[in-house]
Order: C-alpha cells, then structure tokens, then sequence
C-alpha cells in the first residue's frame, strides 16, 4: 500500500509572516489540530502542533531542573500567552526534517512515526506540501485492513 | 629514547586535552594505553607501584561523593534552599545575588563545581524570569563562586583532591590554610559583585511578591530520603575533618558513606551509577598513567631544574617559586582545564623540593616541609581562580554559557571577558596579597 491510498489531502498552511494568534485559531479549526508552514514559494519549512504551542509558553529551565515545576507562579501561563501575542511562527515550529512522498510505502510512514516518537508526517512532491498522513489515517487503514480480511 | 616517546605521547595528550578536539576521557586512556603497551610503565608499574600507580584514594573519593551527590540532589534540598534564601530578603534581586553566590560557593565546598551550577543556574534562571530581570549578573557570580568555593576544601573539587592525596594533605590541612584564603578572596569578590550590579538590580515590591508566593517546602520531593542522605553526609564530613584521628583515608570514608547511603535508600542502584561521571574518572585513570611515564622517564625533573634555576628557591624561603606558581598556573588555566594541569606541576614541584630541601628527610618530610606548603597552596589557588578569566577556562563555565544560551540568554564571549578578565585578576591578586601575608610576614604556618 502507498502512502498516496491513505493520505488526507486537505491542506493546512500557515504562512511564516501568520502571527501567533492567528496560528492558535487555525489549530483550534483545522483537521488534525496540525499546520503546515510555508514559505513564499509554497515549499514547506516547518510544522506546528499544539504541542509545540505549549512549548513555546514553558520556559526552558524547567527542562533544566524539573524539581522547579512547582515553584511556578500562578500566573506564569497566562502573563506569558499575552507576551506572546507576536511571537514569530518560525520560533514556534518545529522545523520539518521528516517527510514521506506520496508513493511511499504506508509501512515506511508508520515506521518513522513511532521510531521518531511523532503522529503527523507531511505528505511533500517537489518540496510542496500535497497532503498529510496522521495517525488517524493509519488507524483508519488498519480497520479497513480487518475489515476485508474478515470476508 | 624512551624520554622522547614518552614525552611526545604526553605533549599530544596534553594538546588534544586542552584544544577540546578530542573528548579528554579518549585521550587519556589511549595515552595511557600506549605508555604501558610501550613499556614505558609497565602494567604492574601502572597499577601496583608506590610512585607510578594510579592514584586509587582521588577515584575512589570522587566515587564515593558523586553517589552520596546524585542521592542527596534527588531529595531536592538545594533547590530548597535557594528559594528559601531567596524568600528571606524579600525577593530584593541585590540580596538574592549575593545569597546565591555565597550558597554557590558554599554548596561548592563539598560538591564539584559543575554539580554546583547545574543546580544553581536554572533556579537563577526562574528568579530572574518571576522578576523580569538579566540572569547575567548571577551567572557570572555563580560561575565565579563556585570555581572559589571549590578551593576551600579538601573535597571541593579534583584539583585539591589530588594535592591533597600526592602531598598527604587532611581535610584540615585545607581548612586551616586555603579556607582562610578563599574567605579573604571571596568577601571582596562578593564586594565588587555588589558594586558592578547592584544599581541595575532594583524591581518593584509587587513584582517581588511573585518570589515570595513561591512554596519552597514543594520543592522537596521525599523527605525520608533527605533525613537519610544528610545523616550519611553528618557522618561522612566530620569522617574527613577527623579522618587523621580515625585513621581512614577520605577515600575510605567515601566508599562507606556511598554504600550506606545506597543501601538505606533503597534508591535503584542502576539509576544512580547510569548518572554518575564514568568519564571525569576514567579520564584520572588513564590521566595518572600518562603523567606517570613523563615522571619516571625524567621530563619532569628536567622541567623542574629549569623552574629551580629560573626562581632559584632555597631551603628557607620559596617566596618567589610561590608567586611565580601561583600566576603561571592562574594563567594556563585561562585557556586550560585545570586537571592535567595540576597533575603534571605536582611532581614537578615533589622533584623541586627533592633538589632544593636537605636530603636526609623522608618524602613526607619532604614535600610538607613548611618552606614548600606556600608553593602548594599557591598551586591550589592559581589553578582553581585562573579559570574564572575567560568562558572556556573551565567545565562550569562552559556548562553554565550553554545552559544560558539554550535558555533564551546567551552570553557572548567577549561580555564574559569583559567581566571576567578584571575579576579573576583581582582575586589572584589578592591570593598573592594573602600567600605573602600569611607564610611571609606573619609567617603563620599553623
């Protein structure tokens, strides 16, 4: 089976110059809760999950030392979402090394999906994003997989 | 012919140790592999002879601390203890900077220098977010601090660690006359912290409230285990400040005080060895042998005879052999990791005081003759102080810069020797102010 047979292919995008509220809105309405970042040529250059929304809101130290989690203000989260009203896209996503082409194979997406600990890869031709295989799609194919083997 | 090859595998050791082009650990163990397949030293040499052998007492003492280190660290004290000082000036970032530099070098004292910073650096980092102010100040101190607080003791750091064990030094030894010196050192060091910063230091009272809201009692996560490291670690200082009394080496000490605390714990004996340093000890392991076949094929009395010539230090006073030590090991220090450094000055020094003082004396005689202590407390100081002058001088520095910048504040390296630079020269001063107070005015030997 190809990557093409089960991937989605609504896009996603978020331009890099989309701010960080408006990044946070589109999550919230996309499918997946995962966007896409391109550049001004279309070409795909990093992704963004709620995940790494969150990140950007916990500071780094607390990665340092994580006995220190419970120091944490009550406010913290609240008073840095506002100051992060502006934060620039490119400082939020994750900077996209991982990609399958549409005539992969569906074992090679799941494969780096669970040896690299991650549940979306972007589906790229030529650079440009043409869909997205997430872990829903693969749980999909492996019902439609029982199913069939049933009869 | 040995000499040469001898020599040739310390010089590229000792280059590749100090240009960081090769991690230090593999360096030692091939140099130290090679001197003993090339018979330089042999195996039996290496292992089991008085002068050559690795010295046992410096690993083991590591050992031992690094586990009773990691036990205690899990239970979360020091970071209690930051907040809770930190809490007690009222969140005043002035106070909460020379509070944290005085508790780095105090923490210092007993743990290694980068243990100290890995705990310090990210609760600075937290203060410094919570009041919305640059964490430089207290990095630089902290730095500092903890490079002075390693001075102060026996176990401070490896570098009296391993003074202490070539010269048969106690743990006393370190309190009656480097601990002074470090006190001296640090009360103008804490001084000029104050100066540089204090101006840029002032927040508003509600934003101060933010630190004193913090609960630091959260911050302790069993308090079991912190009854039961703190009573091995009562047990295991006063073992060293009495240990000529007992008659147990400090290694002695740490291997019991690490075994007791393992097993009253109950702590899982393979997470505690995964996150101790194997490679700081390997690198000694293989350091000693490399070192060993300079001594034993005569670079390092040869080296000596160039050092007795040019300070021309006699049997009653080695003054000038004292400061000459004390700013040429400072200033290797600013580019070098100071372990091979003091490794291969020690027996440097030994050969010097064989030449130099009577011969009739036992080594022990020797090498704590009271004319030569200054040079050794001379070494001690220059070595630990020198690299605080620039990022790269030392393990906390380098660790502390990396921390900062992964965290959102880099510091660049000019900044750093902006500050850096003027406040190591200052405290070799004053160690120079003090080593010629205290051994050649008062003459107060002890």
């Amino acid at each position: 089976m190809k990557v093409k047979d089960i991937m989605d292919t609504t896009p996603n995008p978020a331009r890099i110059a989309d701010t960080f509220e408006h990044l946070i809105r589109m999550l919230d309405e996309v499918k997946y809760h995962v966007v896409f970042v391109v550049d001004a040529e279309d070409k795909l250059v990093g992704i963004v999950t709620e995940a790494d929304i969150v990140k950007a809101l916990i500071p780094k130290y607390l990665s340092f030392d994580a006995f220190l989690i419970s120091a944490m203000n009550g406010n913290y989260l609240e008073n840095k979402c506002i100051e992060s009203r502006n934060l620039a896209i490119t400082e939020i996503m994750t900077k996209t090394i991982l990609s399958v082409h549409e005539d992969d194979t569906v074992i090679k997406a799941a494969a780096l999906m669970v040896v690299n600990k991650i549940h979306t890869l972007p589906v790229v031709n030529d650079g440009k994003v043409v869909g997205i295989v997430h872990l829903i799609n693969l749980i999909k194919h492996i019902m439609n997989v029982l199913a069939k083997d049933r009869t | 012919m040995f000499f040469w090859i001898a020599t040739g595998i310390f010089i590229v050791s000792f280059g590749l140790i100090i240009s960081e082009r090769l991690d230090k650990t593999k360096v030692a163990l091939i140099g130290a592999g090679l001197v003993m397949a090339l018979n330089i030293v042999t195996q039996n040499e290496a292992f089991y002879d008085r002068k050559y052998a690795i010295d046992y007492n410096v690993i083991f003492l590591l050992f031992g601390m690094m586990v009773i280190v990691n036990i205690l660290s899990k239970t979360g004290v020091f970071q209690f203890l930051a907040i809770k000082s930190a809490k007690l000036v009222k969140g005043r970032p002035v106070w909460i900077l020379v509070l944290f530099t005085g508790i780095t070098a105090v923490f210092s004292s007993f743990l290694n220098n980068v243990t100290t910073v890995l705990i310090l650096v990210p609760v600075s980092l937290l203060i410094a977010d919570e009041l919305q102010i640059d964490p430089f100040p207290f990095l630089l101190s902290e730095i500092m601090a903890s490079s002075l607080g390693g001075t102060a003791t026996l176990i401070g750091g490896p570098p009296n660690i391993l003074i202490a064990s070539k010269v048969q030094l106690t743990f006393m030894d370190f309190i009656y006359h480097l601990t002074p010196a470090v006190l001296f050192v640090f009360s103008f060091f804490l001084l000029t912290i104050k100066l540089l910063f204090g101006k840029k230091l002032q927040v508003k009272e509600e934003v101060r409230q933010k630190i004193l809201a913090i609960n630091e009692y959260e911050m302790i996560k069993s308090y079991s285990l912190l009854i039961k490291s703190l009573s091995v670690l009562g047990l295991v200082i006063p073992g060293f400040i009495f240990s000529n009394r007992i008659h147990l080496e400090p290694a002695t000490i740490a291997i019991l005080g690490a075994a007791i605390l393992l097993i009253i714990s109950k702590e899982n004996l393979q997470n505690v060895l995964r996150e101790l340093e194997w490679a700081t000890l390997f690198y000694f392991i293989g350091l000693f042998i490399v070192v060993a076949g300079v001594v034993k094929v005569g670079l390092i009395s040869t080296l000596s005879d160039y050092m007795v010539s040019f300070t021309k230090p006699d049997a009653e006073n080695m003054f000038a052999t004292s400061i000459v030590i004390l700013w040429f090991s400072a200033i290797a220090s600013t580019v070098m990791e100071n372990t091979i450094l003091i490794a291969s000055i020690i027996p440097l020094v030994t050969d010097m005081a064989q030449t130099i003082l009577p011969s009739g004396l036992d080594l022990k005689s020797i090498i704590q003759h009271s004319t030569l202590m200054p040079v050794w407390w001379s070494l001690a100081l220059g070595t630990c102080l020198g690299g605080n002058a620039t990022p790269i001088g030392a393990s906390a520095n380098i660790v502390t810069l990396g921390l900062a910048e992964r965290a959102g504040y880099p510091i660049p390296f000019k900044k750093y020797l902006i500050y850096g630079i003027p406040l190591t020269i200052e405290m070799i001063i004053l160690s120079t102010v003090y080593v010629w107070l205290r051994y050649y005015v008062l003459k107060f030997y002890l």
